[in-house]
């Protein structure tokens, strides 16, 4: 302990950590676009994002998710402890299966989200945006289970795109063939492969020891050679990402553990993730007051999607109802390659989103050359996802 | 045909102290059925009586009231229920190695001998000073916290109320009130009073049961604390009913019986049954299951959530609040059975009856508490004794005495541990007592003496602390025992908790237990 302080007092002067495929896309890269994923050094773009989107839609692309957040949960009473933690109930869920989940704080307000990979009833993965180990600790008060952080431990790959299943099997990864949507398998004794990815496309995500990594990435990319294999970066994800619906934290909504001001904390439901809550569990962290927040009706805001009027990008844009009142915002935007619409997600105050679902107006400044433009662009509520692709959910999966 | 025992009530509490009886009556009187659970065989919970020896019978632990309102008195008709009390006001002594002895007489010292006249008139000043500011605490002893759940007009109105009366008092009672609220005992006293032997008992009376030394910022608290007591509109005295602590409990129970509680000994409360998120009733370790939607538990804040819930159900946030609770006892107490009336040189015979106090001077009360940080003992350790016998002769033998010392400064964690300490630490009490009293040692029959380790396990208080959790200003009124339970109500639909860990606190009170019945009566009415 005393000598990892040492060695970490000084840790805000050090360059950001290199995650075990850094040296893979650092090669690929052109323009040095890097940002800060959880204390890792991560791609935005890796050459250009339009290619980049474009192979998770029409090839394969490759994204490290290396820096991703895991725990190893272990021991008899995990099970019981994840439905203590967690809003889903996890004995439902199957073995070698995926659930996206959250969980809450006393309050019910959304502490992460994150995928829970079950082996089975005493084993656990579960990975996530940002570090939750003093609250699992004493989450696990009078549980017999041991938490594990094994971020450091554990590098990830995320591959996505209608090849992605050719150009695994291709690698040697046949077993990965009869995977559904949200299950899991191990293709070696240390290799994981799940089907599951970001993009609402067919793709995986394979998890593997950090002394893997060059032998796994030299035979992807040689597998994906002939299959418009590409490594990515986030932005080009994050249009493939908004297109599918799916909410980043502290980006769609703020985690409670960060929100600072009163009302920025939010419940599941007021994120678009009702249907997530499993009220006939009999208990879990939260339930109480999400149940009360239901009877009282005091839930304040709603997540919807939005499809808006042209093509400028509504990124942070304010929501009026009828061009004057403020009712919400946007909290990420994109043109949309694939639907060919302006897209976007939004918290909107309630009841607008809800009983007023017309008359809503959006904000957009767009700056050309030195000048801005004002405009107020309508904007409908529909049905997330934006795209919807029969190859996500197709077993089994594409070969081409 | 047998007749079946009724297993369902309406409300079922847990613990038959005197908080848990107070509730029972209040309840049982607003029409409900109401069972008590007890785990050991008689009621009174901390303020039980044994007999140490043969024809000696005293209070296990507390062995004066300083703090039972004529609120709660009058809720429960103890007075037509066999308590009364004759000589009311006990004086206190400060006691010293030369016998110039410190005398408080009339409430908390309206009277004091053995101090010179300037203090004298500083000393009134102060105390009335103190007595003023202990009376705007006084008003919210009897009503439920203000909390997250409980904010109503009024509650807050009372605040403005009371804030306004102290205005009224004029400038400079409003300012010394803000700026005294948090100083430390020894602070207050150095600027008013010279005299070390009354600055000693002082600082003694701030600082007893919790884990203060006269020098700790906010120990003047404790005394406010003390002075919120009254009996009978006196402010700040102690009593001693006839027939002991034991007729005050038992007073406490013929009120329970007579309005109609259904009481059972022994039934050790092993968890709770919960249902749909809901209390259902209660299990006990004897096998006994019964029903309820409403259960009152009256035990320590610590053993109500943390072992009779269980963590496992309960939010990670609220188990981190119950973990920051300080549970652990600072104070020991020493019984001995006396085979004659002991002699205190500066003292008469009809002097032994009050409550004696040794706690020489401010600076001896803080050293006694410094060894406590480091979980070690004093080594002259603070004390405050009576003799129970001298109050009610029928407590011992003709001739004899009872001596009941309460021992401040003896933590729950010793370093040393208790096996190991427990010997010395009387040897240095019962030293320091024969250095007052040549030959008491000798005249000891018996003696029983309780460590807050042997709190915790006579009497099922984790930690041993008399008052189920620190007292202090960080875990007052809204703040006790923590923020979200603060109206008596839990994250548990349908449990509700009273005792020495809610709101107001330590002492034989009574008003935690009434406060909590009205807040059940209400939730049941809406």
């Amino acid at each position: 302990m005393k000598n990892n302080f040492k060695e970490n007092k000084n840790n805000f002067k050090q360059p950001l950590l290199k995650t075990p495929f850094y040296e893979m896309f650092s090669k690929e890269m052109t323009q040095g676009y890097w940002y800060d994923w959880s204390g890792y050094k991560a791609a935005s773009i890796v050459q250009d994002q339009e290619l980049e989107y474009f192979a998770i839609r029409s090839t394969a692309s490759l994204f490290d998710i290396s820096p991703l957040i895991k725990y190893r949960i272990t021991g008899p009473d995990t099970e019981d402890f994840l439905n203590k933690l967690t809003i889903r109930n996890v004995g439902q869920q199957k073995n070698n299966t995926v659930q996206y989940t959250i969980w809450c704080d006393d309050e019910g307000n959304v502490l992460d989200d994150g995928t829970l990979f079950k082996f089975n009833n005493t084993s656990f993965r579960l990975c996530c945006q940002e570090r939750h180990l003093p609250w699992f600790i004493d989450t696990s008060s009078g549980f017999n289970v041991e938490i594990l952080e094994e971020t450091n431990l554990i590098a990830g790959l995320s591959i996505q795109g209608p090849t992605s299943a050719a150009v695994l099997i291709n690698a040697g990864y046949q077993s990965i063939d009869q995977l559904k949507p949200f299950e899991m398998i191990k293709v070696t004794d240390d290799i994981l492969i799940s089907r599951t990815g970001f993009t609402g496309d067919l793709g995986y995500e394979i998890f593997l020891p950090n002394k893997l990594s060059t032998a796994v990435w030299n035979n992807l990319w040689k597998a994906g050679e002939d299959l418009g294999i590409r490594a990515i970066g986030f932005n080009a994800l994050n249009i493939a990402r908004i297109e599918t619906g799916f909410i980043i934290a502290n980006s769609d909504f703020i985690t409670s553990e960060h929100a600072v001001r009163n009302n920025r904390a939010k419940k599941p439901d007021e994120i678009g993730m009702s249907w997530m809550v499993d009220m006939t569990k009999q208990y879990f962290n939260g339930k109480a007051a999400i149940q009360k927040a239901r009877e009282n009706n005091e839930n304040k805001f709603i997540f919807v999607a939005l499809e808006i009027d042209g093509k400028e990008p509504a990124d942070g844009a304010i929501i009026y109802h009828n061009k004057d009142l403020e009712v919400g915002i946007i909290t990420a935007a994109t043109w949309s390659p694939t639907a060919k619409k302006s897209i976007a997600l939004a918290t909107l105050k309630l009841p607008y989103g809800q009983k007023i679902k017309s008359n809503l107006w959006v904000e957009i400044y767009v700056l050309r050359e030195l000048e801005y433009f004002k405009m107020m662009k309508k904007a409908f509520i529909v049905k997330a996802p934006f795209v919807k692709l029969s190859r996500r959910n197709l077993t089994p999966p594409l070969r081409k | 045909m047998q007749e079946v025992p009724m297993k369902s009530y309406d409300v079922i509490i847990v613990g038959a102290g005197h908080n848990g009886m107070a509730a029972a009556v209040k309840l049982s009187k607003s029409g409900r059925k109401v069972l008590l659970l007890e785990s050991s065989s008689k009621p009174g919970g901390m303020a039980v009586s044994n007999e140490i020896f043969k024809g000696y019978n005293t209070a296990t632990l507390p062995h004066l009231i300083n703090h039972l309102s004529s609120k709660v008195i009058k809720e429960l008709d103890l007075f037509d229920h066999g308590l009364e009390i004759k000589n009311k006001i006990i004086p206190s002594i400060s006691i010293d190695q030369n016998h110039n002895h410190v005398f408080l007489n009339g409430e908390y010292g309206s009277n004091v001998e053995g101090i010179n006249s300037e203090d004298n008139h500083s000393w009134l000043k102060l105390r009335k000073r103190l007595f003023n500011q202990a009376n705007l605490l006084k008003r919210f002893i009897s009503n439920t916290p203000i909390n997250q759940e409980n904010i109503s007009f009024l509650g807050k109105l009372k605040f403005i109320k009371a804030g306004l009366d102290l205005r009224l008092q004029g400038k400079e009672e409003f300012q010394e009130f803000f700026r005294m609220i948090l100083m430390c005992v020894a602070d207050v006293l150095e600027e008013e009073i010279e005299s070390d032997l009354l600055s000693g008992i002082v600082s003694f009376d701030s600082t007893l049961g919790i884990r203060l030394g006269p020098r700790s910022p906010t120990s003047l608290m404790g005394l406010l604390y003390r002075f919120s007591g009254e009996f009978n509109g006196q402010q700040g005295v102690q009593i001693f009913p006839v027939g002991g602590m034991e007729q005050l409990i038992k007073s406490f129970y013929a009120s329970v019986e007579s309005s109609g509680v259904t009481t059972l000994f022994s039934q050790t409360v092993k968890n709770f049954i919960i249902k749909d998120g809901k209390i259902d009733g209660v299990i006990t370790k004897e096998g006994n299951e019964y029903k309820s939607r409403i259960v009152l538990s009256s035990v320590s804040p610590i053993l109500t959530f943390l072992e009779l819930i269980g963590t496992k159900r309960l939010d990670t946030g609220f188990i981190r609040e119950l973990k920051s609770l300080r549970y652990h006892g600072n104070v020991s107490k020493l019984n001995l059975a006396l085979d004659r009336i002991p002699v205190f040189e500066g003292l008469d015979e009809n002097q032994l009856s009050s409550r004696i106090v040794y706690a020489p001077s401010i600076e001896h009360v803080e050293k006694n508490f410094n060894p406590s940080k480091y979980q070690e003992l004093p080594t002259d350790p603070n004390f405050e004794l009576v003799f129970p016998n001298r109050f009610d002769q029928s407590l011992a033998p003709n001739g004899a005495a009872i001596a009941s010392i309460i021992i401040q400064n003896t933590p729950y964690n010793l370093k040393n541990g208790w096996e190991k300490s427990r010997e010395k630490l009387q040897n240095d009490v019962l030293s320091r007592l024969e250095s007052f009293s040549p030959g008491i040692k000798k005249s000891i029959l018996a003696s029983q003496f309780l460590s807050p380790q042997d709190i915790e396990n006579s009497f099922n208080v984790p930690g041993g602390h008399w008052h189920h959790s620190e007292l202090q200003i960080d875990r007052m009124y809204s703040l006790r025992p923590v923020f979200k339970c603060s109206n008596y109500k839990t994250p548990l639909s349908g449990l509700y908790i009273c005792g020495s860990g809610t709101h107001p606190g330590g002492g034989i009170n009574g008003n935690s237990g009434i406060n909590a019945a009205k807040q059940i009566i209400k939730d049941i009415n809406n």
